[in-house]
């Protein structure tokens, strides 16, 4: 049951690293966070009943859409709002949130839905013999995740374009004196923020079903394991996905209506404690 | 062969005007001091040549072309490199990435990491500590060094001497000339003048955003300086 | 160089008394209304006169304090369920009821405040928001049998009260909504509402001048939980029936508070006042021609609040002020006189 909770950690490490990244680099906190990745998995579930294909092969036409709006989404909107006062911010992504779940609702009712993997779902595996038995596709969210955060650790730490977004977040108008292209950088990090946080969203529909107004809830996973884990650390927020994944099974063991209640109860105790987080430093690493 | 011609300068930030009506020349290869009290103007000066600061009227002009209107990361892209006030390296970098976040704009040239240890030997014995952990000269060197990795011809060192012992400073004097010798050349503003005179060729004095006083340091007295510094029965 | 010879500073100007003058009148018309017998133009003004309140507030903390708050919904829930424990579960008269609930909602602010404090900026809207989520479930969760869980409530209104009730609470909601704004206007004038402003402006500056930025903030979060707890308590006894769900709602309040500030203006007395009459005005439209549905004005709503936080950052009033730089209903600012001359704080 633990085990479980660590890998539902893992998807809300998914969740969390566009979240952290875009604030990172930006100090952008984008509220419509949540709703794109449901918006991503009602994209792939068009898909997947347009064209009949597996989910799988959804993630490669979604994913790059996903880039593009959020390239989009910066230019047109998160380019205005960086760096100014952010009760702008905050209300500007307020809005684009209500935006998005209402498109969301009028295209797609109010009916939950979700994508088919077939028998995938149901395949688990036994470690330790008959005893502790996991789920396949928990674990190969889980590796996926894992998977991500390594990648995009990598990306940040080793190449040039990695140390131009730990500059622009040190320090936004020095890295221009550098050379560096900061509305360059910030399309780039947003757009990793939208693509990490679909993929997330098409493997959370893959297994629960998704409905127009998940978003916000979402977005609050992701927030708590970021602030759980500590801002600035990519592996403080697997290790905060994973504290929260597994808060929140306890809860739900306990009674179902506590799921989401331990999980807050949690997040709040680590703010009161220590509140830069587990793993909390200043920058973006 | 004038590299840098401001014309007519001024500039501010939003509503405040801290520059009015500067001109100033730096030929190939010199090097050029540009003196002042505090609020003078001249890290603003440095800010407009740089591009981070906007300008209201005036002419720059680097190389033949006006450069007025382009964005910082395009003037470091024709060369010129501001080593800006108060170090402000990249305090989670490691010495060698900050290093390599200078050559980001990837201009060729002499500068290259080898010899940026070897002018800052310093800095070798650092390569992988962090930033934020250096003491107040190694960050200095560290910003200079940064900046020489663009491989610029005209570089811009705003007050490098501020808060660092006197030895370090005559430390980093010293590495100047260096510089010079690979063909940039260099505007230091400073508030010490006696280091920033010995250093150069021409020299500026600014007085509340006007140029006060120019003139070869040899020619300048000490009494024409202070008063144009302090602005002593100067009149306006 | 000119001598000053006679000056006097002040603050209120002959545009500000002629619109105070006019927002009297209003007061007056929607007082007589109230002692009539329109229940259905009660209802509105009651609605109208809450969600003055609520806007105002958040104003108060967002435009005024730099606290962006999307967890308002928290005091509307909780002023909605101390009163029902008042009222329904302590036996008080559910009028007299209505201070004493905001005055348990603003203690309980306290230690909320204290957790939301740690957080800054956007992670501080979202705190609140996830302050507001444990409220709601731990309401949702009780076993107590007067807050009624998951199911909710109702308020209790006992025979005697009835037949007035619309009347009476059309009378509470103006006096709220007069009460609310006649306070932040007197705060924002104080020592203490220029120390708040200017926290907001320059955090270090402030502090840097001995303004002790926390506490000054963490006053705001109280004051902003009283009136909204107040303006709740209002609602929820024109409406009776209290849900966990709807009262803790994000969507039904902190929506509606969050486009009717950013429509009216930020940061204004006045904004707020515009903007909530005129999200009631089309609201009102709206729902009496039936071809907008409602996620279809949701999301009208979502993309007007994005623009005019983009591109209209003052806000209609902004707009106006442009217009209009003398315009004034809540004169905050003081001017210089100097014989027939006029200053504002810029020098114009």
């Amino acid at each position: 049951m633990i085990i479980q909770g660590v890998l539902v950690g893992g998807l809300y490490a998914m969740y969390a690293t566009g979240l952290s990244v875009s604030f990172g680099v930006m100090r952008l906190v984008n509220l419509a966070h949540g709703d794109l990745a449901v918006g991503s998995a009602f994209i792939a579930s068009t898909f997947c009943l347009a064209t009949g294909l597996s989910p799988f092969l959804a993630i490669f036409v979604v994913l790059p859409l996903s880039a593009l709006v959020g390239i989009g989404l910066q230019v047109a909107i998160f380019n205005r709002v960086v760096g100014v006062d952010p009760s702008f911010q905050i209300v500007a992504t307020f809005g684009l949130s209500i935006a998005i779940q209402n498109v969301l609702l009028q295209q797609y009712t109010a009916n939950p839905r979700a994508l088919n993997v077939g028998d995938f779902g149901n395949r688990s595996l036994k470690l330790v013999g008959d005893d502790v038995v996991i789920g396949l596709f928990p674990l190969t969210r889980f590796v996926v995740a894992v998977l991500v955060l390594v990648l995009l650790s990598l990306f940040i730490g080793r190449t040039r374009i990695g140390r131009a977004f730990r500059a622009t977040s040190d320090d936004p108008d020095i890295a221009r004196l550098m050379g560096v292209n900061i509305r360059f950088i910030y399309a780039v990090a947003f757009a990793i923020a939208v693509t990490t946080v679909a993929l997330a969203g098409i493997f959370n529909g893959m297994q629960t079903q998704f409905s127009a107004a998940d978003g916000p809830a979402l977005l609050i996973y992701a927030f708590e394991s970021v602030i759980i884990g500590g801002l600035g650390s990519l592996w403080g927020t697997l290790c905060g996905g994973i504290i929260l994944g597994v808060a929140q099974t306890i809860g739900a063991e306990i009674d179902p209506g506590w799921k989401q209640l331990i999980g807050h109860l949690v997040f709040l105790i680590v703010l009161l404690v220590r509140p830069m987080g587990i793993f909390g430093k200043d920058e973006l690493r | 062969m004038t590299l840098l011609e401001v014309r007519n300068l001024s500039a501010g930030y939003g509503q405040f005007q801290a520059l009015f009506d500067v001109s100033l020349n730096v030929n190939e290869g010199a090097a050029i001091a540009v003196i002042g009290a505090n609020g003078a103007g001249k890290s603003t000066l440095l800010k407009s040549i740089a591009g981070v600061v906007d300008v209201i009227f005036g002419e720059i002009i680097f190389d033949g072309e006006s450069i007025v209107n382009l964005q910082p990361h395009e003037r470091l892209n024709r060369g010129i490199a501001l080593v800006p006030e108060g170090r402000r390296i990249f305090r989670s970098l490691t010495v060698d990435e900050n290093l390599s976040i200078g050559a980001y704009s990837r201009r060729q040239g002499v500068w290259n990491r080898e010899l940026v240890y070897e002018v800052f030997p310093m800095l070798a014995k650092l390569t992988d500590r962090r930033a934020d952990k250096l003491s107040g000269g190694e960050q200095q060197a560290l910003a200079i060094g940064r900046a020489l990795m663009s491989n610029p011809r005209l570089l811009l060192l705003d007050e490098v001497s501020l808060g660092l012992a006197p030895i370090i400073v005559k430390k980093l004097y010293e590495i100047l000339p260096r510089i010079r010798a690979t063909g940039c050349s260099l505007i230091y503003v400073e508030q010490d003048t006696n280091q920033a005179l010995s250093a150069s060729e021409y020299a500026y004095c600014l007085l509340e955003g006007q140029v006060s006083l120019e003139g070869k340091p040899a020619d300048l007295s000490r009494e024409q300086i202070a008063s144009a510094y302090f602005g002593i029965g100067v009149n306006k | 160089m000119t001598s000053i010879q006679e000056f006097s500073v002040s603050r209120t100007t002959v545009t500000s008394r002629i619109s105070q003058s006019v927002l009297l009148i209003a007061v007056f018309w929607m007082l007589f209304i109230a002692s009539g017998d329109n229940k259905a133009s009660q209802g509105k003004i009651i609605d109208l006169c809450v969600f003055i309140v609520l806007a105002s507030m958040w104003n108060l903390l967002t435009g005024f304090s730099g606290l962006i708050s999307i967890g308002q919904q928290a005091f509307v829930g909780l002023g909605a369920y101390s009163l029902i424990v008042l009222a329904n579960g302590v036996g008080i008269n559910i009028y007299l009821a209505v201070i004493p609930s905001a005055i348990i909602v603003a203690v309980i602010s306290i230690p909320l405040g204290l957790v939301a404090f740690r957080l800054r900026g956007g992670y501080f809207a979202i705190g609140t928001w996830v302050i507001a989520e444990v409220a709601r479930l731990i309401v949702k969760n009780n076993q107590s049998s007067v807050i009624g869980a998951g199911t909710g409530t109702s308020l209790e209104v006992p025979e005697s009260l009835k037949s007035g009730r619309y009347q009476v609470t059309t009378f509470i909601a103006i006096s709220v909504a007069v009460a609310s704004i006649v306070f932040v206007y007197l705060f924002l004038r104080s020592r203490f509402g220029l120390a708040l402003q200017s926290v907001r402006d320059n955090e270090t500056g402030a502090r840097s001048l001995g303004v002790d930025s926390y506490r000054v903030r963490f006053v705001a979060y109280i004051i902003a939980s009283f009136f909204t707890s107040l303006a709740a308590a209002t609602y929820y006894i024109k409406g009776l029936s209290v849900q966990p769900d709807a009262a803790f709602n994000i969507g039904s309040w902190t929506a509606p508070i969050i486009v009717m500030v950013v429509i009216g203006g930020i940061g204004t007395i006045e904004g707020p006042i515009i903007g909530a009459v005129l999200y009631y005005l089309v609201r009102d439209f709206v729902s009496n021609h039936e071809f907008f549905s409602d996620p279809t004005f949701l999301i009208v709503t979502g993309v007007v609040a994005l623009i005019f936080a983009l591109f209209v950052k003052g806000g209609i009033w902004g707009l106006l002020l442009r217009k209009f730089p003398k315009l004034t209903v809540f004169p905050v600012k003081r001017r210089l006189h100097i014989e027939n001359f006029e200053f504002d704080q810029r020098g114009n």
